[in-house]
């Protein structure tokens, strides 16, 4: 499904690509986002280099810094402020490092939608909880993230417990 | 294991003795037990040979049919020879001796290249036929015994170390930019797409044949196997449990692993891989195997906790080897490993394969080992990613959050950063997310901010580059998880894998055998649905329930991983050895490859301990020891780099 039917938002729909990958999979992203009226492309110096085909309706902005938000001054300051529909993730690696400094400076975090392509151009879509449904979410999760970091240490000894008597009895 | 060798003389000249000797010689480590040559008409045929099975002198080569048709230089072992050989007799075949190699005569007269389907094993081989005029050769499935070709237009080669070419050809000791761009850049796993080390001299593709043929000097190459995943599935899946599968198939394949006519050992790491096939040894089949095991004293370093408990259940004779003790210096062994692989080793761990091998050559001629697991069930911390998101599809998102919860703080081979922002945010939430990475991050190693996003080539040499390697498999599946095991098993890990094993071994004269790479083996767990290899946090979850027989509880219930580690971060700052290994590392930036200032910033914060580069250092300094062995004449436009 292309990406321009899978947002959701209003006829200009803002998107947020932060792209740190090889080129080839930025520009196959930014290939099937063409359509969409204002795309704005956030990407470190070395990524930007290798991209030579962004739309017209795009604007790049190229990053000082390795990553995002470790640059020089406060280069993600352009972000501020605007709401975006969407926000596409184009990730070179494990992780994707600095987002929360991205995430930090988008005003409103209106978005619904996460897009994510990994290394290899595959592509997985996150929704996003909004309004009321995010602050339960943030809740319930907390809770169980906050039970577990409790039950866990007590099932670590008792795993140990049993291997310890499991090789008292020779298995 | 063996080493062969041999050429054609494309303009019909007779070949020289002296010359296939001397590529024989330059394989003499590969088989110290005898030596063959067959010289006739253009064709040279050579062989060194490891005495493993029929250790008469019926079993030399290079080995001719009984009719005088075909002679044969082979290198591996087809460990269902003995059923194979059956299914000949039955069919009219003779046979003279009790070797292998004769059955892969046999067994290529009557089957032709159908044969090397039938064939369980690990080879490489040229076979001449006399009455069709071909020689024909081929490699097994998993590039498990190596084999590289010359074609020029003067000269048709082969051998099992590129080094025997370069022996008799030296002109072709000329570096391949690509592979060193590749290596340097991680841009793409060695020896891929048939590259070797050296410009012009290829690596024969696995699961392949060769027709070459001696009236028109042409040389065509065809696949004999593809990994047909549907038809694995009705092969070794439907209407079958999986785990009783494996279990029969893993105890076979281990069972005909064991015929030798020598003694057979095993390296043991204390990893599940190797652990279940000491247990199966001891427990099914009632062998109680020597095991030889790297062993530190730094702890980051050392598996004794495990090894020692294998040991002691299984009843194995524990081969205890300590890579610190240094019988020759670093620099000298990083030197032998890399003449060993015809190419700058990648890692240190090499360095502590090699000490192992070092020992079992002492000892035995034959050690099983454990290669192929972490690819085919998914061992490594990659599949994670992919197989949790599959999962979440279907659990709960309490059992989600748990089973990430386990993964991300107990299980200490895997980096935080490792999670995948779409599963974590999918899994937490964002805010959850965003706040548990933080919290997770602050543990989690980290490289200095200097180090990071620098160039990794001067515009010089990558002026000389245009490579676009391809990646992928050739073989393509719909499911992610499947994608990746074909990939590393077919493209990124195993061959290089293969080829560490291979070059390290036959150093000291030892053949490899690897259960878990038997065709059989591969061919169902390439089929087999992720749920079997990784459930919950557990990977390789069907080899801990379908062999737990053989594992002790403490290994079975093992989670964290390691890779023959070897303390090289440890080495570069504090071994009596490290103004050498600066020497070496500083002088690499001359060869204006990688530029000075980003070589010099990672040695710089490696050892200011702000850093772990030991990885990118490792890889400066082994290769710039292999290039003080090469020749850059005949490199075109390289003025300005490497030399």
């Amino acid at each position: 499904m292309p990406i321009q039917q899978m947002l959701i938002g209003s006829e200009t729909m803002k998107v947020l690509v932060c792209a740190s990958a090889r080129a080839e999979v930025v520009m196959k992203c930014l290939r099937e986002l063409h359509q969409t009226a204002e795309i704005t492309v956030i990407a470190p110096a070395s990524v930007a280099a290798g991209l030579t085909e962004v739309p017209k309706n795009a604007r790049l902005v190229r990053l000082k810094g390795p990553s995002f938000g470790d640059g020089p001054g406060n280069e993600l300051d352009i972000l501020k402020d605007i709401c975006f529909d969407a926000v596409v993730i184009v990730s070179g690696g494990f992780g994707f490092t600095g987002f929360q400094n991205v995430v930090k400076v988008i005003a409103g975090l209106r978005f619904r939608q996460m897009i994510f392509y990994n290394q290899i151009g595959r592509r997985e879509t996150v929704r996003i909880c909004v309004g009321a449904g995010r602050t339960w979410e943030r809740l319930t999760v907390s809770t169980l993230i906050g039970l577990f970091k409790v039950t866990r240490p007590v099932e670590l000894l008792i795993e140990r417990t049993y291997i310890q008597c499991a090789e008292l009895l020779g298995l | 294991m063996c080493g062969i060798a041999g050429f054609i003389n494309k303009d019909g000249s007779a070949a020289s003795v002296q010359k296939l000797k001397g590529m024989t010689d330059a394989i003499a480590h590969r088989g110290p037990d005898a030596e063959g040559q067959l010289c006739e008409d253009n064709v040279a045929l050579g062989h060194r040979r490891l005495s493993i099975v029929d250790l008469s002198d019926a079993g030399r080569q290079p080995m001719e049919s009984r009719d005088g048709r075909y002679a044969i230089t082979f290198n591996g072992e087809i460990y269902n020879y003995q059923e194979l050989k059956a299914e000949l007799i039955s069919l009219g075949a003779a046979f003279t001796n009790d070797t292998d190699t004769e059955v892969v005569i046999e067994a290529y007269r009557y089957w032709g290249a159908a044969c090397l389907s039938r064939f369980n094993g690990m080879w490489a081989f040229a076979l001449l036929d006399r009455k069709k005029r071909e020689l024909f050769l081929s490699r097994d499935r998993f590039a498990v015994k190596p084999l590289y070709i010359l074609n020029r237009n003067d000269i048709f080669m082969f051998a099992s170390e590129a080094k025997a070419v370069i022996a008799v050809q030296p002109e072709e000791n000329i570096p391949d930019l690509v592979q060193i761009h590749r290596f340097v850049g991680s841009t793409a796993p060695e020896n891929i797409d048939g590259h070797s080390w050296y410009a012009n001299i290829r690596i024969f593709p696995a699961a392949s044949y060769g027709i070459y043929s001696l009236d028109t000097n042409s040389f065509e190459v065809n696949a004999y196997w593809r990994p047909d995943v549907p038809e694995f599935q009705k092969k070794w899946i439907d209407g079958r449990d999986p785990i009783k599968t494996f279990r029969e198939l893993f105890d076979d394949a281990v069972k005909i692993r064991l015929r030798a006519d020598v003694e057979v050992g095993t390296c043991l790491s204390g990893g599940l891989d190797s652990s279940a096939i000491v247990g199966c040894c001891s427990k099914r089949h009632g062998i109680a195997m020597r095991t030889f095991s790297s062993r530190y004293g730094d702890k980051s370093c050392d598996e004794g906790e495990f090894i020692d408990i294998v040991n002691r259940f299984s009843g194995s004779k524990a081969v205890p080897v300590y890579p610190d003790d240094r019988p020759i210096s670093f620099i000298e062994a990083f030197q032998k490993i890399n003449a060993n692989h015809d190419g700058p080793a990648s890692g240190a761990s090499l360095y502590s394969q090699y000490s192992v091998f070092r020992e079992v050559g002492r000892h035995v001629k034959v050690v099983l080992d454990g290669q192929g697991a972490d690819e085919l069930f998914c061992g490594y911390a990659g599949f994670l990613n992919p197989a949790l998101r599959k999962a979440a599809k279907t659990s709960s998102r309490v059992s989600m959050i748990r089973t990430l919860m386990e993964i991300l703080r107990e299980n200490d081979f895997i980096d935080a950063s490792q999670l995948s922002a779409d599963l974590g945010i999918q899994v937490f939430g964002l805010d959850n997310y965003l706040d548990l990475m933080e919290e997770v991050r602050k543990e989690a190693s980290a490289q200095a901010d200097q180090v990071m996003g620098r160039a990794p080539f001067t515009p010089a040499f990558s002026a000389l580059i245009n490579d676009k390697p391809d990646r992928s498999c050739p073989h393509k599946s719909g499911d992610e998880i499947t994608q990746m095991c074909l990939d590393q098993t077919l493209v990124y890990s195993i061959p290089q894998l293969c080829h560490n094993e291979d070059s390290n071994a036959m150093d000291f004269s030892v053949e490899v055998r690897m259960p878990f790479l038997d065709y059989r083996i591969v061919e169902f767990a390439l089929a087999l649905d992720s749920s079997y290899k990784i459930k919950g946090a557990w990977q390789k979850w069907i080899i801990r329930k379908a062999l737990k027989d053989y594992l002790p509880v403490k290994v079975r219930r093992r989670r964290n991983k390691m890779e023959y580690p070897a303390p090289f971060f440890r080495w570069l700052r504090e071994s009596d050895e490290k103004e050498a290994f600066k020497e070496i590392i500083l002088s690499f930036a001359k060869r204006n490859i990688v530029p000075a200032e980003t070589i010099e910033a990672y040695y710089n914060a490696h050892m200011r301990g702000e850093a772990n580069m030991e990885q990118a250092l490792f890889r400066y300094l082994s290769l710039e020891l292999w290039l003080r062995t090469c020749n850059f004449d005949k490199i075109p436009d390289c003025a300005e780099v490497l030399s």
